[in-house]
């Protein structure tokens, strides 16, 4: 059943509620709102919000829609969904890379309370990761001294 | 033996196998290349390589001064930040379509894939046929105290 009312607040609105939920500072948050695939989105749920105030309103005021406008909508959300799919794939990709800098420097990667995670992947994997050659673990050596600028080092 | 180097594959190669893992379509992922969050990333990144693969080795392993990693750790701090407006993004665009699937009555689509945090509430069968959230999850606090 449709919802008698339903108050699209716009991006930033829904941008802080993420980064309070997420733990991120506000300005990072402030930062994504020119993001393009959530401008997009934002732009195709405007559409609907207009549909949705605009609607025949019953006698309990809860808007009537037609089975072909209803489609209409759902085409329109399908479309928005596409948008959703692709900030995942991003945020997903994202994390992916910075695990294997974060390995390659033998750097420990900061502690995270959030991530994107899928139903399929197997329990207890290491999802994020793509499959690639295992990264030599580097060695941290000592600040140079004039020794060292004396005695280069060679190559192994 | 000397361990395989690490090398960056470049945006297009981490897309694409995020898309297969969240069972997305392909398309999806090449469109994606040109968010600016994950070129800046992807930017970032590359200069790491270059100096990965620029530093001197010690029995084929890279070897790095202190300082040098601290000014690394500083970049990747940066990329750090650019995964974290990625998430806030998909977390919110989560939200809003929810909003608008319910608005109208519609069921949303059947979806494998979302951005969890350790701090969301989970809501749980308690035993007696209702859901809700168990008191030591709401109030941990308390449940210790008492």
């Amino acid at each position: 059943m449709a919802l008698a009312k339903w108050v699209y607040a716009g991006v930033p609105h829904y941008l802080d509620k993420q980064t309070a939920r997420l733990g991120i500072p506000q300005v990072d948050g402030h930062r994504a709102r020119n993001n393009d695939e959530i401008n997009k989105l934002a732009v195709l749920l405007a559409q609907l919000t207009e549909r949705h105030r605009a609607a025949y309103r019953g006698p309990d005021g809860l808007p009537v829609f037609y089975e072909l406008q209803l489609r209409e909508v759902r085409a329109i959300a399908e479309q928005a969904e596409r948008y959703l799919r692709q900030l995942h794939i991003v945020a997903a990709g994202s994390e992916a890379m910075l695990a294997e800098m974060y390995a390659a420097f033998g750097l420990t990667a900061p502690r995270r309370i959030f991530e994107v995670l899928c139903d399929l992947d197997p329990p207890a994997s290491g999802h994020a990761a793509p499959p690639t050659s295992a990264a030599a673990e580097p060695v941290v050596d000592e600040p140079p001294t004039d020794e060292d600028a004396n005695n280069k080092p060679e190559a192994a | 033996m000397i361990p395989p180097l690490w090398r960056f594959r470049g945006t297009s190669h981490y897309l694409d196998h995020q898309a297969e893992r969240l069972g997305v379509t392909q398309v999806l992922a090449d469109r994606a290349r040109q968010n600016p969050e994950i070129v800046r990333s992807g930017a970032l990144i590359t200069q790491l390589a270059e100096r990965y693969h620029r530093t001197r080795r010690q029995g084929g392993v890279p070897l790095f001064y202190a300082p040098e990693l601290a000014q690394v750790k500083g970049t990747l701090e940066q990329c750090e930040l650019e995964r974290q407006k990625l998430h806030v993004l998909a977390a919110a665009a989560d939200e809003m379509l929810a909003e608008a699937w319910a608005a109208f009555g519609l069921a949303a689509p059947a979806r494998t894939f979302g951005v969890e945090s350790d701090y969301d509430t989970q809501t749980l069968p308690l035993g007696d046929g209702t859901v809700g959230v168990a008191d030591d999850a709401a109030s941990p606090a308390l449940s210790e105290s008492g």
